[in-house]
């Protein structure tokens, strides 16, 4: 028997321990189960084997739906299926789960448990979605720490397959999936050595062959259905003791002691709490510290949730309980309680004098449970009539169900270290503290814990690195709230984030700045500075971005900031950390050369020698903010978002949320944020410019746009404010201006890089020369400069631009390719908008509470938008559709009826004219305007005419023709969404539908969808992928009545925008496809060159723009226009300027070549596809 | 719900509006980590390597 110790997160041990069972696994990835798919593709394509000695297969499919059906199938063809999966792809599974169940196959489901959407979705936490699947017949066995999972995940494999029911194992999701633990996994041999060979004979005897063919999941009535069900009654009482038993091989294998259900505590306890999955961990602390103190409080650990076994559990409970409080981690509405609270009671149904039960609810979305909360619970159960149905962890004030604790207490191990770092996406700071990790967990007998708490921009974003280190196993399954060391390397942190909240007294805390000890006295917030004082804190700076610079490296400071930190917690000695830090430099970037080693060799060395203490100043203690004027800010903004922002959103109490419980959220909130992301920002070269507005069209985050002004406006600007006269006969008499934002900008130089101007007419500059000018200048063109609504404006993308756009500043990544489409869509349509968008980057960028990219005109109007799921997207915009057409349908009803009675003429004409312009956008407007003024003083004798203009003017929200679009990413519209696009492109309705084509899943990770083409590497096509790129556009043109457009901006802006308005003008179902480069594709040019790498993608054959207008087939013309010229780029060398190509050379270089030929060839292929179809005559049918 | 008129926000009454001071600076991420600029317009190039780095952390660091 071997043990292999590893620093892993749960995801992984779960990994490890399926592997080595599995034969088949049919996947799709969700946050936070990909990783667990992902390393097993991973393994199997670096061929390590399973205890069969055979690599898995491992398939992604186009949804969880699908992964079910394939796991299903497999397991019926005698193939040892897994799948893992999370959230509303484990609810996708459910009637494939009833199957398995029913069909009694042994397939193992592991699942990061992860939150249901419900008024907003999450990725976070908790166990709804594992209680939504507790009724389908599945075994359920809960993990509740990394160990845990290393160690039960093989029970799950080794008890399905010989008790023949399918298991779900499940764990906390972020908070066991993601955390790192060193933990000890057994060998694979030792798995092969407690496998029931003769169970996994009886398996694939039992499969389905044409040598012994048989029927399953046949048809079955009233008369034997529940018979039949019934008989599978023995297989649910055998499951127990093969699960015990299993448990017990592991036990004696590991030293570790598992049971279906586990007693920790006093063993003459008076209360205990039953509870499933990682807050047993915190539990157990807060029990220790306690009965210290001479409590008695226990807890029972459920592992086996299914099969309840209610003898067993009965059999833990001391005799001497007094009361019970049973944690859900889930939240049943309207039930009589949360389920493990309901089977607790069902438990103790015929026990004579049972102890009082109560329920309650923790944790939702991963919400921190600390010792204090928990504290809170036994204080109730003391009480002489504890709440239930009580929740922790929050305030509710409104139906007052919440448990305060009585005191804060630390109940970790006093010789616990615990670390806090503070980052940026992307910095390195994560990938240091993994390191730092390892290295600690693997030089010292030290329990290690890693804990990564980010939030959901893709590529920048905050990071906090929770780390902790004790001689004693550690269970402290919530964030550091009690830090020894504090390490803050993103400087401007300081103005928004209480970094200090959690430092400990005499606590060391690191700053990564450019200030000198002096400028500190001046620069540093005073809050910090009191915080600093008042905690005795140890106080460091460094100056790691200089160094860095100095060094070679760049902005790369992570080296540097890690010789800091190795050097001021002192857990190791410096030569085992340098040396350690050293073989990890050389592991790391060895293959980058030998100066790249040396380089940071050198940055381990300077920032333990320059990190440098500074003596806090007594006058700290009493440090007083500058006065500056307070502006009122919406209540919204004031209560909620800025709370949030920094993040303190944790702290609102329920009521915040009053008059918002459907989870709606204010348009336009990003506007509040002003972050400051970037280095550089562009500089307006005034007389230069020829106002072709390709800048504002490009912009990503809608931070550079045209003002014209008028001579009036231009004398309140200030005085750095410089315009130039307009161009243009539509503009004169007007001044041209491009102002930027500076505070909103993200530096990405797209603007600056399309620019046509001589000499260029933008040019990036460092933000703090433009920042003090620029701010107050857009504030001036943002209060003062109004829209010019009566100009002559032309249909040209140019003239587009000078209407605000109503997405700005959104959370994409700079550079994103998605964004400047949305945003032309939103100049163009924006007033009339209703936008369904299904889950993806998409939403993440346009909504991650309380950013809210999509805004308001000066009329109050905007995009409306919503996201309901990922699969349904097309369905839920068509069924917004459905309601606006029959609510419009009954408004031109009513106006009928109203034109056939006694009324004025005026009003008959206004009728006549909205009817007639009901479905044309921009006509409908005015046509509506007329109604509402024709209508405004109506009165009647007759009172239905009454009646029926007053349900007019209720609903005259309806009047102006609606524009709605159904958006999202490729992942949605080629894969999981694919079914509901079809449909609802099938059926004939005025729909509008803007695809963001990424070639990939870019919000998860990068995994393969049918869109990412021959050759690209992504998740689950390691080695490049081998199919072809699905032609969705050609796909959807076979209907005969879709409008489809390829397009892409900056490579054909004309093309573009001509595509825009032709399919919503047309009175049917449209469809446009938008390449959009992405982060993910490792463009090597830069970030600031994705509006070019559209350009390059067209002009060498890679990406093909045409129209599909069916409206042409009425004009007796080809309704197919291929807009792309005959390519002239290089095909392979546009391939090669992209990582997700070119990093195939060096990994599969025999497949290579070939599957670049390929690609090549399918790209030529379709564009003489396309030219032949618009080389064909119209079809003439009689 | 609340009042539809009063939960629509232009960035007005906005106390970030003036304000110089970045609060989320990506000075240190990977994309911007830049080994030139490209003539005239001063837009920055990275390396391969940070190209690299950047695309980590969006397929595999960021782990959503």
């Amino acid at each position: 028997m071997g043990k292999i110790q590893m620093t892993v997160d749960g995801n992984t041990a779960a990994a490890y321990a399926a592997y080595a069972f599995t034969e088949v696994a049919a996947i799709y990835p969700i946050t936070p189960s990909s990783g667990m798919a992902e390393i097993t593709d991973q393994w199997s394509a670096n061929g390590r084997k399973n205890i069969f000695g055979q690599s898995v297969n491992v398939v992604e499919m186009q949804s969880e739906a699908g992964a079910a059906g394939a796991f299903h199938g497999s397991l019926q063809a005698g193939a040892l299926t897994t799948t893992f999966t999370a959230s509303q792809g484990l609810l996708l599974m459910i009637p494939n789960l009833y199957k398995c169940a029913g069909e009694l196959l042994p397939g193992v489901i592991h699942v990061s448990a992860r939150a249901i959407a419900t008024h907003a979705l999450s990725i976070f936490g908790d166990h709804q979605d594992v209680m939504a699947v507790r009724q389908t017949g599945c075994a359920m066995l809960a993990s509740g720490s990394v160990q845990e999972v290393a160690d039960l995940a093989p029970v799950a494999h080794l008890a399905a397959i010989k008790g023949r029911l399918p298991f779900i194992h499940f764990f906390d999701g972020f908070r066991t999936s993601h955390e790192m633990q060193k933990i000890e996994l057994l060998e694979y041999k030792d798995y092969a050595e407690m496998l029931d060979m003769d169970a996994v004979r009886d398996f694939k005897d039992r499969a389905l062959s044409p040598n012994n063919p048989c029927f399953r999941g046949t048809a079955q009535n009233s008369d034997i259905y529940f018979q039949n069900r019934e008989a599978a009654n023995p297989f649910y009482q055998n499951i127990i003791p093969i699960v015990e038993e299993y448990m017990d091989k592991i036990s004696q294998r590991t030293g570790r002691s598992y049971h279906l259900f586990d007693y920790y505590g006093a063993p003459d306890a008076e209360y205990i709490i039953v509870a499933m999955g990682s807050v047993n961990c915190a539990i157990e602390q807060t029990i220790d510290y306690y009965n210290a103190k001479g409590e008695k409080y226990g807890l029972v650990k459920v592992r086996l949730y299914r099969p309840f076994s209610i003898k067993h559990f009965l059999d833990v409970i001391p005799k001497s309980v007094k009361a019970i409080a049973v944690l859900d981690r889930t939240k049943e509405p309207g039930s009589v309680g949360e389920p493990l609270y309901v089977d607790v009671c069902t438990a103790f149904k015929d026990v004579a004098n049972p102890p009082v039960i109560v329920g309650g609810r923790y944790g939702l979305a991963s919400k921190d449970t600390t010792p204090s909360h928990i504290s809170a619970v036994y204080e109730n159960l003391k009480q002489a009539n504890p709440k239930n149905s009580f929740t922790i962890g929050i305030i509710d004030d409104v139906t007052m169900t919440s448990l305060e604790p009585a005191e804060i207490i630390n109940a970790e191990q006093a010789d616990m270290m615990a670390c806090q770092i503070w980052g940026l996406g992307s910095d390195g700071t994560v990938g240091a503290n993994h390191q730092a990790i390892e290295i600690i967990g693997n030089n010292t007998d030290l329990f290690v814990q890693a804990y990564f708490d980010y939030d959901s921009k893709k590529s920048g974003g905050l990071t906090v690195s929770h780390l902790r280190f004790s001689k004693e196993p550690i269970r402290s399954t919530y964030l550091v709230n009690h830090a020894d060391y504090i390490a803050c390397h993103n400087p401007s942190y300081v103005y928004k984030y209480d970094m200090l909240e959690s430092l400990k007294a005499g606590g060391i805390f690191v700053l990564n700045t450019t200030w000198s000890e002096e400028e500190l006295q001046n620069q540093l917030p005073a809050d910090m500075k009191r915080k600093l004082a008042q905690k005795n804190a140890r106080f460091y700076i460094i100056n790691a971005i200089k160094i860095a610079q100095e060094i070679g490296l760049g902005n790369r400071i992570n080296m540097v900031m890690q010789g800091a930190f190795f050097k001021l917690i002192n857990l190791i000695p410096e030569e085992v950390y340098v040396k350690e830090l050293k073989q990890a430099i050389n592991k790391l970037y060895g293959k980058k050369g030998e100066n790249v080693v040396k380089m940071n060799y050198e940055a381990v060395d300077r920032g333990i020698e320059a990190v440098k203490e500074i003596k806090i100043p007594d006058s700290w203690k009493n440090a007083v903010d500058e006065e500056e004027e307070k502006v009122k800010e919406p209540e919204f903004i004031e209560k909620i978002m800025r709370p949030m922002s920094r993040l303190k959103g944790g702290e609102l109490p329920v009521s915040a949320f009053k008059g918002i419980e459907d989870g709606t959220f204010p348009s336009g909130t990003t506007a509040y944020e002003k972050r400051g992301i970037a280095v550089n920002v562009p500089e307006w070269i005034l007389e230069r410019c020829i106002q072709c507005n390709q800048c504002s069209l490009v912009c990503p985050h809608a931070v550079i746009r045209p003002f014209l002004i008028t001579e009036d406006e231009l004398k309140e600007a200030p005085e750095t404010f410089e315009a130039k006269k307009a161009t243009g006969k539509a503009f004169e008499g007007l001044y041209y201006k491009i102002q930027i934002s500076p505070m909103d900008c993200t530096g990405c130089g797209n603007c600056a890089d399309v620019c046509p101007a001589k000499g260029k007419a933008l040019i990036m500059k460092p933000l703090e020369t433009q920042v003090e000018k620029e701010v107050q200048n857009w504030k001036f063109v943002m209060e003062k400069v109004k829209f010019k609504e009566n100009l002559a404006y032309g249909q040209s993308f140019k003239d587009s631009q000078f209407k605000a756009p109503l997405i700005e500043f959104s959370g994409a990544c700079a550079g994103c390719g998605e964004t400047p489409y949305i945003k032309l869509v939103t100049q163009l349509f924006g007033e009339r908008m209703m936008i369904a968008n299904a889950t993806g980057c998409s939403t993440i960028w346009a909504s991650s509470a309380p950013s809210m990219a999509y805004t308001i005109n000066r009329e109050g109007k905007g995009p409306s938008w919503a996201n309901s799921l990922f699969e349904d997207n097309a369905e839920y915009g068509f069924g917004m559709y459905l309601a606006v057409k029959q609510i419009r349908n009954k408004l031109e009803e009513n106006m009928k009826k109203l034109i056939g009675m006694n009324i004025e003429e005026k009003i008959k004409e206004a009728f006549n004219d909205w009817i007639h312009y009901k479905n044309d956008g921009e006509a409908s407007k005015e046509a509506s305007r007329k109604v509402l003024e024709v209508l405004e003083d109506f009165t009647h004798t007759d009172v239905e005419a009454v009646n029926l203009v007053n349900e007019i003017k209720q609903n005259k929200d309806y009047l102006v023709k609606r524009s709605i679009w159904l958006i999202g990413g490729d992942g949605w519209a080629y894969d999981i969404g694919y079914g509901g696009l079809d449909h609802v492109l099938s059926s004939g309705e005025d729909i509008n539908v803007l695809v963001f084509d990424t070639e990939v899943y870019s919000n998860t990770g990068g995994q393969a969808s049918k869109a990412t083409p021959t050759a690209a590497i992504a998740k689950f096509a390691a080695s490049g992928k081998k199919q072809g790129k699905k032609d969705l556009g050609r796909m959807m043109m076979t209907y005969g009545n879709v409008y489809v457009a390829q397009v892409g901006i900056n490579a054909d802006n004309n093309q573009l925008i001509k595509a825009l308005r032709e399919a919503e003008s047309y009175n049917g179902p449209s469809l446009i496809i938008c390449y959009s480069p992405c982060i993910n594709h490792g463009i090597k040019e830069g970030m600031g060159k994705s509006m070019a790498n559209i350009k390059k993608a067209v002009e060498c054959g890679y990406w093909h723009l045409f129209r599909y207008n069916p409206m042409l087939k009425k004009e007796g013309k080809n309704p197919f226009i291929l807009d792309s010229k005959e390519p002239t780029g290089n095909f392979r060398e546009f391939l090669m300027g992209q990582v997700r190509y070119s990093s195939l050379m060096k990994a599969f270089p025999d497949q290579a070549e070939e599957l670049f030929d390929q690609a090549e060839k399918y790209a030529k292929e379709k564009y003489a596809i396309y030219k032949q179809m618009a080389q064909q005559e119209a079809i003439e049918i009689n | 719900m609340k009042n539809k008129n009063d939960f629509k926000f232009q960035g007005k009454d906005n106390e970030r509006l003036g304000k110089i001071h970045p609060t989320n600076r990506e000075g240190t991420a990977a994309w911007q980590n830049f080994e030139g600029f490209y003539k005239v317009d001063q837009v920055g190039k990275p390396s391969e390597e940070d190209v690299i780095e950047a695309k980590d952390w969006v397929d595999n660091g960021s782990k959503l």
